[in-house]
C-alpha cells in the first residue's frame, strides 16, 4: 500500500507539471536491459524507441497516452504494464495493439526493477542498443511533442 | 485539558468513559517533547509471545477480495463486517471453528450498495458508509442493529447525509464517528472552511451543525524541509474522542482530542532498530526512483494498532534493508524488509519491542477482534484460492 501511495503521490506531482525541462541522461540503462531480457526474453534493438505505459500511474497521463497511440502511428514498440478494467482504455488498447508491436507485462514485473518510470515514458536506445534517454509524457505533452 | 475532559464525560456512554480514561491517562503520563529523538528505551517488561497458526477456508468470497479489503475489516458484537470495493458490496460474516486451528469464513449477509464504498463505521445502532470519489457522500443506515444483530433489509432505506464540504480519507486512516454526530476525516473539509495557511491533516466535522469543530495534526516542525515521503501520510488510530497519530519519520506518537483539536501529548514509541530516519527534500525530488528506493530501503514507522485483548497498542517499525537483491538486478520489496513491533500500554508507555523471525507474517495485512491481532501469514507456496492463513499474536 505504501508503495502504491508513493506511486500516486509522485504521479500526481508529475501530472501537474506544465513545462518540461531537458531530460537528463537515463540512469537505469542496465536495469531496463535486465527487465527487458527477463520479462520478454528479448534484447533491446539499436536506435529504437520504446514507449512504456504503466496503466496504474497518473490517470490523465495514461488516458492521454492511450488515446494518442490509438490514433497516431509512430515507429515505436509499446510496452503495456499492468491491467485495466476501464472500458474506454480497453477499447484504445485494442487499437494500440493494431497500430504497434506491443509487449505485455500484465503482472507488473516492471515494479521489481529500478527503472525510474512512473509515467508513460518514451525510451530511446543508441547504436549499441542501450537506453540513453527517457522522456516522460504527462497530460498535455502530446500537443507539443514532435517525433 | 483535564477540566475539558471532565466536562466531556457528562452523559457519555461506556465507550466514551473509556475515551475519557484514555485521555486522562495520556494527560497524566504524557510529556510534550520538542525533540524527535527520545533516546534508547529500556523495556519496562520483557514480553514473550506466541504466533498461533490459523487456517481460514473462504466460501463465497475470493481470497483476493478478502485480503485487498483487510484494512477496513471491522469486528462488532461477535460478527465481522467489511466492504468489497470492486463489487460495491457490504457484507457480514462469522468465523466458524472446525478444529484446533481451522475455521470457516461464512458470509451471513451481503448487499450490493449501488455505489463504490471507501470505508464504513459501525456503532451500537447505526451503520455509516462513505462512498468513494472526488465528492464522497456519507450514507447513514439507521437502526440496523436490532437486538444486536445486523438487519440488512434496513440498509435499503438509507439516509443520505448532505455534507456541505468535501470530505475524504487519507489512505492510512479509517472513518471514525463520535457520538453518532462527529465525523473525523482528513483535512480537506477544513481547508475549504478555514483561511489559515497552516495545513492540518484531520478535522472533526459536526454532522448536525454541518461545520468543522476542530482540526489537528500538522507536519512535525523538525521535518520542515526533508519530509518526503516519510511524514507525508500519517497513520491514525482513533480511540473514541482521542486520536493517536504516528508519522513515519517521527519516533513519537502524538495524541489529540479529536473533538477540539487540542494536543494531549507526545509519547516516545521508538524502535531500537531505527536510529536515524532520513527523508528527501521534496523540492529536489526529480527522480521517481528516489521515492521508490526510499520506500524499499529506508527505516520508518508504519501502522499503529489497538489490541483490545491484551489492552495494548502496537506500532510497526520497518527497518533498513538494501534496495536491490544481492544476486540479481531486481529490487527488494518493502514488505520483505526486517520489521518489528513496538509494544506500548494503553497510556502509551513503552513496554517492549518484538522482532518476529523473518518471512513469517505480512506486517502490512492484519485485522483485530476480541481474540487479538491477526497477521496474514507469509505463505507463498499456498496456491489454494479458498484457503488463507493467519497468525494470531498472543503476548504474555
Amino acid at each position: 500500500m505504501r508503495f502504491a501511495l508513493i506511486l500516486l503521490l509522485v504521479s500526481s506531482l508529475s501530472c501537474n507539471r506544465e513545462s518540461r525541462a531537458p531530460e537528463p541522461p537515463y540512469q537505469y540503462a542496465n536495469d531496463f536491459k535486465a527487465y527487458f531480457k527477463d520479462t520478454y526474453n528479448l534484447e533491446l534493438q539499436k536506435n529504437s524507441k520504446y514507449f512504456v505505459v504503466p496503466l496504474n500511474s497518473c490517470s490523465e497521463c495514461v488516458d492521454s497516452a492511450l488515446q494518442n497511440l490509438a490514433i497516431k502511428k509512430f515507429d515505436w514498440t509499446v510496452l503495456l504494464v499492468g491491467q485495466t478494467e476501464d472500458s474506454i482504455r480497453q477499447k484504445n488498447i485494442v487499437a494500440v495493439k493494431q497500430n504497434y508491436t506491443c509487449l505485455i507485462d500484465s503482472t507488473l514485473l516492471m515494479n521489481e526493477y529500478a527503472l525510474g518510470i512512473g509515467l508513460p515514458s518514451l525510451l530511446q536506445t543508441d547504436n549499441r542498443g542501450i537506453v540513453i534517454t527517457k522522456t516522460d509524457f504527462f497530460y498535455g505533452s502530446w500537443e507539443s511533442f514532435k517525433p | 485539558m483535564i477540566q475539558g475532559n471532565a466536562l466531556f464525560l457528562l452523559g457519555m456512554k461506556p465507550t466514551f468513559i473509556l475515551s475519557f480514561l484514555i485521555s486522562f491517562i495520556l494527560c497524566w503520563s504524557g510529556c510534550i517533547n520538542k525533540s524527535n529523538d527520545c533516546g534508547e528505551q529500556a523495556p519496562h517488561q520483557r514480553l514473550s509471545y506466541e504466533l498461533s497458526k490459523e487456517i481460514f477456508f473462504l466460501n463465497n468470497i475470493s481470497k483476493y477480495s478478502f485480503v485487498a479489503n483487510l484494512n477496513t475489516l471491522t469486528f462488532h458484537n461477535g460478527y465481522y463486517y467489511n466492504i468489497d470495493k470492486d463489487k460495491k458490496a457490504f457484507y457480514e460474516f462469522y468465523i466458524s471453528p472446525k478444529n484446533q486451528d481451522t475455521s470457516e469464513v461464512v458470509i451471513q449477509q451481503n448487499i450490493n450498495l449501488g455505489f463504490t464504498p471507501s470505508d464504513f463505521y459501525i456503532d451500537s445502532n447505526d451503520l455509516f458508509i462513505l462512498s468513494n470519489g472526488h465528492f464522497p457522500t456519507l450514507y447513514k443506515y439507521a437502526s440496523v442493529f436490532g437486538n444486536q444483530r445486523f438487519d440488512i433489509s434496513k440498509i435499503k432505506s438509507s439516509k443520505n447525509h448532505e455534507l456541505q464540504d468535501r470530505i475524504n480519507l487519507l489512505p492510512n486512516s479509517k472513518l471514525h464517528l463520535i457520538k453518532n454526530r462527529f465525523i473525523v476525516v482528513s483535512s480537506e473539509t477544513a481547508a475549504r472552511n478555514d483561511a489559515s495557511s497552516e495545513f492540518k491533516y484531520y478535522s472533526c466535522y459536526d454532522l448536525k451543525e454541518k461545520k468543522v469543530t476542530g482540526r489537528f495534526t500538522t507536519i512535525p516542525e523538525i521535518y520542515e524541509k526533508q519530509n518526503f515521503p516519510g511524514v507525508e501520510m500519517p497513520f491514525k488510530l482513533d480511540l473514541d474522542s482521542v486520536s493517536l497519530v504516528s508519522f513515519g519519520s517521527e519516533h513519537f506518537i502524538s495524541a489529540y482530542n479529536n473533538r477540539t483539536g487540542d494536543k494531549i501529548g507526545s509519547y516516545c514509541a521508538k524502535s531500537s532498530h531505527i536510529k536515524i530516519i532520513e527523508g528527501i527534500d521534496r523540492d529536489e525530488l526529480n527522480d521517481f526512483q528516489q521515492a521508490i528506493d526510499y520506500v524499499i530501503g529506508q527505516a520508518y514507522y508504519l501502522d499503529i494498532i489497538h489490541d483490545k485483548k491484551h489492552n495494548c497498542i502496537y506500532r510497526i517499525a520497518k527497518h533498513k534493508q538494501s534496495t536491490k537483491k544481492e544476486s540479481s538486478m531486481k529490487l527488494n520489496k518493502a514488505k520483505d524488509s526486517p520489521l518489528s513491533l513496538v509494544v506500548l500500554d494503553i497510556g502509551l508507555n513503552f513496554l517492549d519491542e518484538i522482532v518476529f523471525p523473518p518471512h513469517i507474517i505480512n506486517y502490512y495485512k492484519h485485522f483485530s477482534d476480541d481474540d487479538g491481532l491477526h497477521f496474514l501469514a507469509t505463505d507463498t507456496s499456498n496456491q489454494d484460492e479458498s484457503r488463507i492463513e493467519f497468525k494470531l499474536l498472543k503476548i504474555k
